[in-house]
């Protein structure tokens, strides 16, 4: 066995690479008072220091969102696209001792071990659900024409809405895709995420509350 | 440096001069092996992060030091090296680098006339791999799954060549031993 050659020929499921903000600019910084402002007005608690032009605004559980002025490239996909393999609700259990359901019966995605989903309609419309492992990372990016707002979710200990603009969504080894309007909450060690292209703040909240222990 | 793209030249002399996004251009190219570098060092992916981005703004500040006629990614990479060292210092965590391998993508898949482990001996090579020492984990993981080149490495590592060179001779032999001693 030629060990350097094996070495070499081994494939990482790396991180996905963040975007960087390589250079502070007079412009970019207004772009982020312009996001701190937005947040502001949105929300009412503060808001940490910026880091360059990119401002960790929020880490909801295992989602770190922040807002950048310009959305790295990423692709619209549907989203049934990307979610795993449908696993026996048991192991699902096994991996997610806090797993929610909209409904019994419904398929159980696993993608990487890490991202359980559930794809179902709520008034016609695909909504996606998703919790993530604790300790996993996973990025959300957010642009200037994206409104974040806190909201309150019986049982969460935080909770986020996120509506209006492109936002990016990313969890590795997945390619990073843009997302629609998303719920996300964070409940003890578990983190969990509401999407669907036409989902409405108030229908996202009862959507979530609704969610039985699976 | 001979090969050197001459583009990366000018870009650095103009990021001198002041433009931003001039240095956007010249840096991002190495951001995604920035942020792997950081990742080695700090196994979690938050604070690699957050190292990257500071690196590449103290190399912002910094770039009146850097020669335009040098390759950049070496000077880049102990800069964010050193930040990242300095994030794990500060962190106090002592978290273990799990690298896993990719999920089959089918893209550079290594043929068969090339390697010889399959897909549970490459897990517990990766595994070996993990448990090394630091010092003979990160000049492994840089040179062969990295692909740095030795200066690259050295940078990363802040040693000279010559330590690259008889570290990874040693690595490599550890690495050995304790992957023959698993299987």
């Amino acid at each position: 066995m030629n060990l350097e050659r094996e070495l070499s020929a081994l494939r990482i499921d790396w991180p996905a690479t963040p975007a960087f903000s390589a250079a502070p600019r007079r412009r970019r910084r207004s772009a982020v008072a312009a996001a701190i402002a937005l947040a502001a007005l949105a929300i009412a608690f503060a808001v940490p220091q910026s880091r360059g032009a990119i401002l960790r605004l929020f880490d909801v559980g295992a989602v770190h969102v922040r807002t950048v002025d310009t959305l790295p490239r990423a692709t619209e996909r549907p989203l049934s696209v990307g979610l795993g393999p449908v696993v026996p609700l048991a192991s699902a259990r096994a991996l997610f001792p806090r797993l929610l359901l909209p409904r019994a019966g419904a398929p159980i995605h696993l993608a990487t071990g890490k991202v359980i989903s559930v794809l179902f309609s709520s008034g016609g419309s695909p909504v996606l659900l998703q919790e993530f492992a604790g300790g996993y990372y996973v990025k959300k990016l957010v642009a200037g024409t994206t409104t974040i707002e806190e909201v309150t979710v019986a049982g969460a200990d935080t909770a986020l809405w996120l509506a209006g603009g492109a936002h990016l969504f990313a969890y590795p080894p997945r390619s990073p895709r843009l997302a629609g309007n998303v719920l996300l909450w964070a409940a003890g060690d578990a983190t969990y995420r509401l999407e669907g292209p036409r989902l409405r703040k108030e229908e996202a909240i009862s959507l979530a509350q609704s969610l039985r222990r699976g | 440096m001979e090969g050197r793209p001459r583009a990366e030249r000018e870009l650095a002399v103009r990021a001198q001069r002041g433009d931003a996004h001039a240095y956007e251009e010249l840096v991002r190219p190495h951001e995604e092996i920035a942020f792997r570098v950081a990742y080695v060092i700090t196994r979690n992916a938050a604070d690699a992060e957050d190292a990257t981005q500071e690196a590449l703004l103290k190399a912002w500040r910094a770039l009146g030091r850097f020669r335009a006629d040098e390759p950049l990614r070496p000077w880049l990479l102990r800069i964010v090296a050193n930040e990242a060292r300095n994030r794990r210092r500060s962190a106090g965590r002592r978290e273990r680098l799990a690298l896993r391998a990719a999920e089959d993508s089918g893209e550079a898949a290594p043929s068969p006339e090339e390697t010889v482990l399959g897909l549970a001996q490459r897990a517990e090579l990766l595994r070996a791999l993990d448990e090394l020492p630091d010092n003979a984990r990160e000049v492994l993981v840089y040179r062969y799954l990295l692909d740095l080149s030795e200066e690259e490495t050295a940078a990363a590592l802040d040693v000279a060549i010559g330590t690259v060179k008889s570290r990874t001779s040693r690595a490599l032999e550890r690495l050995k031993e304790a992957y023959e001693s698993r299987t």
